[in-house]
């Protein structure tokens, strides 16, 4: 496990593209598993790569496929809530947290699925995960570190380990506050 | 996106069609900020804005359509973060209008917050106005913001965006109370994170106290610019 010393700050570019520019075998793995549901496409380019994502809604989740520019599967994220993580996670979560930042509230909740394409699809269709699956934790924390006031996005693994922690860089906001 | 931005226009403009027989002012709005960020916690805005009337109509008065300069505004405003979300202010504005000054004392609480497809933003400011022979004007005001992108769903660097802004002030001076109510609607073109620019029309209604309402049409251009 490696914890950076100051939080790398994570700068990221998306915009809406057309299902017709997405590789094909993106689009098909996606169809896969979710047939009926209305699939939302986006490029994301971040400092170290540009990859696309799919955003929708299935069963009253939140699902975000993420592939990278050839196509090929990164991850699978669903939307989540803290209290729902199982109870020593979460503890061993809380107890990194508390020691990493001054203050904090968790704002949001994904979980984070790797793997093979058909561990994948299986862990979204039988809601029973393989134990191949790689599952991490990822949160999105209102908090205050190295007395910076900002948004920080944690990387926890299945045991609550924190693997990495980002500021996010946050919009402008001036034409909303005056 | 932009079938339901002209509807919410239409929503909110169509009054205008009774421009006639109204108490109005029609005319434009431009605004200059200039945000400085003074430490990593602590902004100060310098807000420059004035008004120019090219058509009004007041009680019991026939309608004048030319064009009179109504007022200039400076507005500065220091605000702290409490939280990636909140933030607490105070500022000061002077006001050059018809050759006099007036002075406000500004207070305000921010929270902005990003939501999937959009970034709510909610203002509540308390204000107090003093003028030479005259009451002290206070204030209470609560702005609701809804900004999204129009492509994709954050607003990145040369990218448009919507904003549609709803307010609602409680007024009180010389023991009398009035309500004004505003709501803008803007098209917003994000060159840098930085340097921002909006342009959209802006509705006021107010003096529910009287028989008739005042309404004010305003075409409302402001840039944001961040150093």
């Amino acid at each position: 496990m490696w914890i950076p010393c100051h939080a790398q700050k994570k700068y990221e570019r998306e915009y809406a593209i057309r299902q017709s520019a997405v590789p094909g075998k993106a689009v098909e793995f996606v169809k896969s598993m979710f047939k009926k549901d209305k699939i939302h496409w986006y490029g994301e380019e971040s400092l170290k790569e540009t990859t696309i994502e799919a955003k929708l809604k299935s069963g009253g989740k939140h699902y975000s496929i993420e592939f990278d520019k050839s196509g090929e599967i990164q991850d699978i994220e669903i939307l989540s809530r803290f209290s729902r993580i199982d109870a020593e996670t979460s503890e061993a979560i809380r107890k990194r947290l508390d020691k990493e930042f001054t203050k904090y509230k968790v704002v949001k909740t994904q979980i984070q699925y790797k793997g093979s394409k058909s561990d994948l699809k299986r862990a979204i269709l039988s809601d029973k995960v393989p134990a191949a699956i790689d599952m991490h934790y990822e949160l999105i924390l209102n908090a205050v570190w190295d007395k910076k006031i900002n948004y920080f996005e944690v990387l926890c693994d299945h045991e609550g380990s924190v693997v990495s922690i980002h500021e996010v860089v946050q919009r402008n906001s001036d034409n909303l506050i005056y | 996106m932009y079938k339901s931005f002209l509807a919410v226009f239409l929503l909110i403009f169509a009054p205008a069609a009774v421009f006639s027989q109204a108490v109005y002012r029609a005319g434009t709005l431009p605004q200059f900020n200039l945000n400085i960020r003074i430490s990593d916690n602590l902004k100060l805005n310098n807000k420059l804005e004035s008004r120019q009337i090219f058509s009004e109509r007041e009680e019991e008065q026939q309608t004048r359509n030319r064009f009179r300069y109504e007022r200039a505004d400076l507005t500065m405003v220091l605000t702290r973060k409490l939280s990636a979300a909140n933030t607490l202010g105070g500022g000061y504005l002077i006001r050059l209008e018809e050759g006099r000054f007036a002075h406000r004392l500004i207070q305000q609480f921010n929270n902005v917050t990003n939501h999937e497809y959009a970034r709510i933003a909610h203002r509540i400011v308390t204000d107090e106005t003093f003028r030479r022979d005259s009451s002290v004007q206070v204030r209470l005001r609560y702005r609701i913001g809804f900004e999204k992108a129009l492509n994709g769903i954050n607003i990145d660097p040369k990218e448009f965006y919507a904003k549609l802004n709803n307010e609602y002030l409680g007024i009180y001076e010389d023991k009398s109370a009035d309500l004004e109510i505003r709501a803008l609607l803007a098209l917003g073109y994000n060159a840098t994170d930085n340097n921002r620019i909006e342009m959209g029309f802006e509705y006021r209604v107010n003096e529910f106290n009287k028989s008739v309402q005042s309404q004010q049409y305003w075409l409302a251009v402001s840039w944001f610019i961040s150093i």
